[in-house]
């Protein structure tokens, strides 16, 4: 059956790729060189681990594997990206048990590019570590035990948070979670870091946090993979063997919960069953109010109400302000007490805008509601770009505000507002047009609020937005490193000037360009999210 | 006069021919039914009537204006419910009916006005401030069609209105599109449940492969048998499983 699956997927991802757009094809290009370069890399980096001795061997693999194990944890959540190729609600009504249905999945959860990478960095991992003799069984049992690790409790965590965020009380509980558990993987290591090696001196390593840390590392489900392989490298075969055991178990355990996440996520109500029979409330939640009866108002408040209600969206959307909390919440940012570091309170405004370059994916099929009512197109442009807006002035709003108060200067807080303002009219200037020109739907998975259909597409999406961060940074670094440095106020108010009008020009220019296109092209963009025609 | 005007519209995908050069007329005041078996290319001749595909050929006029030249007056004029009713279903059915008002620039209290009855005919009201993805199949055709009448159009475009309906919920749809064509609306609907169309239609078109083989009044097209047997008889295809299947009354356990 498992073999099945696999084959399975891969005739679905054949199809999908016969079927893809330019921008399918793009993307799966660029995640196969994605995992080619990553893992190439990585594979590189563990072969040299056979040049150094075997205690510090099995430390950098339990550091290494845990390192992977954290990207195939938080990786789907945080780039809202998931390969939903075989979605397992589809596979819900054939008479699969646990035994026959989980392998399989598994299997082919580990079939794409992540996969593919993260076998490119064991592989090097073999040869970085694998003794010569019969204990190479045991790297390898290891190595793949590790694989299915990193498979398996990265969909169990994606199933339970998928689970959790269509019910009321779990996705608050949910959001919370998430974030925070990111946050604190992100400060420890920065501590690790910090503490280990000395910025001044990086020869001049303190390894007293890493021996504090490495118990912790070991109980982590990818441990024990690592530790078996490290004890094999050093022909200790017992204890080799018994930590393969354990880890083995440990990829059962997780299969089991998996299993149990999945029925349960397959056999509970979704949407808002519990908020049935409520008192009918108005469009407009309370804080728009001031938004015009209009079309225009119309859609931003359908928007505002969708970031919230639609799991996929409140999953995108916790997403894209996951980077830009940790980079604020990170340990260099809050030991600073520079006045500039206010300028980093831009950034959830800008991946918020990020967000923008697929604005019609969630609407799918539901598109037509739009498309068939008489007006302005170019209105529905600009409602959705006014309820990115107000989400971003809001959370860029309190990431300034809480910068100011760290550093305990508002010294400049009008030059980060204008820099936010400025960033947001870039970055949706140039999101909004590729968001109407090349629109994808988002698949609505039970199972998988992270899903972004095929392998290839997920990395289509992530790749865009990778471009759209690194293309503004460009543009906005610089700005923001003169905002920062430069002494006089008049010469920071220029800039500020300066930026806000090159922002907002770049967003008109932007949304006259979509609307035409939406008011030109709207049988054409509707049936791009009607892939079935 | 004349309601709807297809001619020679076309429409292919890929190698494949959906509608192959469909000419129509639909009188004002007419219930019309479209039929045909799966992919004949009802659905593809709809969404192009109603501006949301466009078409390789051929053009739509509905009341007089066209509906490719002049979208949004066109558009203004018609109500559309699709197959599998699409909504915004994480809106509750209150505010997915002020949406669909604003999206037409109606006044609010006109909205209001009209929800609220829309609602109370549809057997909904207490369920307003639920969310459409709680509702049943029913309840979202119900939905779907309140929204496709708010704004008051003259000519209503049906897809499967009565798909995966209780026999509840079917009658109030059918007493309120009755309503709607006794008041001089047009409506034209799509299906393949041959009973359905000759109870409620005055008028039917069968579409097969792309083209319509027939059309006019039900009495005409129906001749002196039923309309299913016009049907088989137009399309040339006959059902025959007896002998065959034996295996299904054997339990594979």
């Amino acid at each position: 059956m498992a073999l099945v699956l696999v084959r399975l997927k891969l005739a679905l991802l054949r199809a999908a790729l016969r079927q893809a757009k330019i921008e399918g094809i793009v993307g799966t290009v660029f995640a196969l060189l994605v995992a080619l370069a990553v893992g190439g890399t990585g594979a590189a980096f563990f072969a040299t681990v056979r040049f150094v001795d075997d205690p510090v061997a099995t430390d950098v693999t339990i550091a290494a594997f845990t390192v992977v194990f954290f990207v195939w944890l938080l990786g789907p959540i945080i780039t809202a990206a998931s390969d939903g190729t075989l979605p397992p609600e589809q596979l819900a009504p054939f008479p699969l048990t646990g035994r026959q249905l989980m392998p399989g999945l598994t299997l082919a959860t580990v079939v794409g590019f992540g996969g593919l990478c993260t076998a490119l960095v064991l592989l090097g991992a073999f040869a970085g570590l694998a003794p010569f003799g019969a204990l190479a069984v045991v790297t390898v049992l290891a190595l793949v035990a590790q694989l299915l690790t990193c498979a398996v409790f990265s969909r169990l965590l994606a199933t339970l948070v998928s689970g959790a965020v269509r019910r009321r009380r779990g996705r608050d509980l949910a959001l919370v979670i998430g974030p925070l558990l990111g946050l604190v993987v992100n400060i420890a290591l920065q501590v690790l870091l910090r503490e280990t090696f000395d910025p001044n001196d990086p020869q001049n390593a303190d390894f007293e946090t890493w021996r504090a840390v490495r118990p912790f590392l070991v109980t982590l489900p990818s441990g024990t993979p690592a530790i078996a392989a490290g004890l094999a490298r050093e022909g200790n075969a017992a204890g080799a063997v018994s930590a393969l055991v354990v880890a083995w178990a440990v990829v059962a355990l997780g299969l089991k919960l998996w299993h149990i996440a999945l029925e349960r996520s397959l056999t509970t109500a979704g949407g808002g069953s519990a908020e049935r029979r409520r008192k009918p409330r108005a469009l407009f939640p309370w804080f728009v109010r001031f938004l015009p009866r209009s079309r225009v108002g119309a859609v931003a408040a359908r928007e505002l109400r969708l970031t919230w209600r639609d799991p996929r969206q409140r999953a995108a959307f916790f997403g894209s302000i996951f980077a830009p909390v940790l980079l604020i919440f990170s340990i260099r940012t809050l030991s600073s007490v520079d006045p500039g570091i206010v300028l980093l309170g831009i950034a959830p405004g800008m991946f918020i805008a990020i967000g923008s370059a697929n604005l019609w994916g969630y609407d799918g099929r539901a598109a037509w509601t739009d498309a068939v009512a008489s007006g302005d197109r170019g209105d529905d442009v600009i409602g959705k770009v006014v309820a990115r807006a107000i989400l971003a002035a809001v959370m860029s709003a309190a990431g300034i505000a809480g910068l100011a108060v760290r550093v305990g200067s508002a010294a400049r807080v009008g030059e980060a507002v204008a820099l936010a303002a400025s960033a947001f009219g870039l970055v949706t200037g140039v999101a909004v047009v590729l968001a109407v020109r090349s629109p994808y739907p988002m698949p609505d998975s039970r199972t998988n609020v992270f899903s972004s259909g095929t392998t290839g597409q997920g990395f289509g999406q992530a790749g865009i937005a990778l471009g759209l961060l690194f293309g503004s940074t460009l543009v906005i670094a610089p700005v923001g490193a003169a905002l920062a440095y430069v002494d006089s106020s008049t010469g920071r108010a220029f800039v500020s000037i300066g930026a806000l009008v090159a922002g907002f020009a770049v967003l008109g220019a932007g949304v006259r360009s979509a609307s035409e296109y939406l008011r030109s092209h709207g049988p054409e963009v509707l049936e791009n999210l009607v892939p079935d025609g | 006069m004349i309601a709807i005007s297809l001619r020679g519209l076309t429409k292919r995908f890929g190698a494949k021919v959906a509608v192959a050069g469909i000419d129509l007329d639909v009188p004002v005041g007419s219930f019309f039914g479209l039929v045909g078996p799966n992919g004949a290319g009802k659905t593809t001749t709809l969404r192009m009537a109603t501006g949301l595909l466009r078409p390789d050929g051929g053009s739509v006029t509905i009341l007089d204006t066209d509906v490719w030249s002049a979208p949004s007056e066109a558009k203004a004029k018609i109500g559309v419910l699709p197959e599998d009713v699409p909504l915004f279903d994480r809106l509750t059915a209150w505010e997915l009916l002020s949406y669909t008002g604003l999206l037409r620039s109606m006044p609010e209290s006109t909205i209001t006005e009209r929800s609220h009855e829309l609602l109370d005919v549809f057997g909904l009201t207490a369920d307003a401030g639920s969310m459409v993805v709680d509702f049943s199949q029913g309840m979202r055709k119900k939905m779907g069609l309140a929204c496709a009448l708010l704004h008051a159009p003259r000519v209503l475009f049906l897809d499967e209105p009565f798909e995966s309906v209780d026999p509840v919920s079917s009658r109030t749809i059918r007493e309120v599109l009755r309503s709607f064509t006794a008041s001089g609306g047009t409506i034209v609907f799509s299906s393949h449940v041959m009973e359905t169309v000759q109870n409620l239609c005055d008028r039917v078109a069968i579409v097969h492969q792309g083209r319509i083989v027939a059309s006019g009044a039900v009495d005409e097209v129906r001749g002196q048998g039923s309309l299913e047997d016009a049907f088989f008889s137009l399309v040339g295809v006959r059902p025959d499983a007896s002998g065959r299947l034996a295996w299904l009354s054997s339990s594979s356990g």
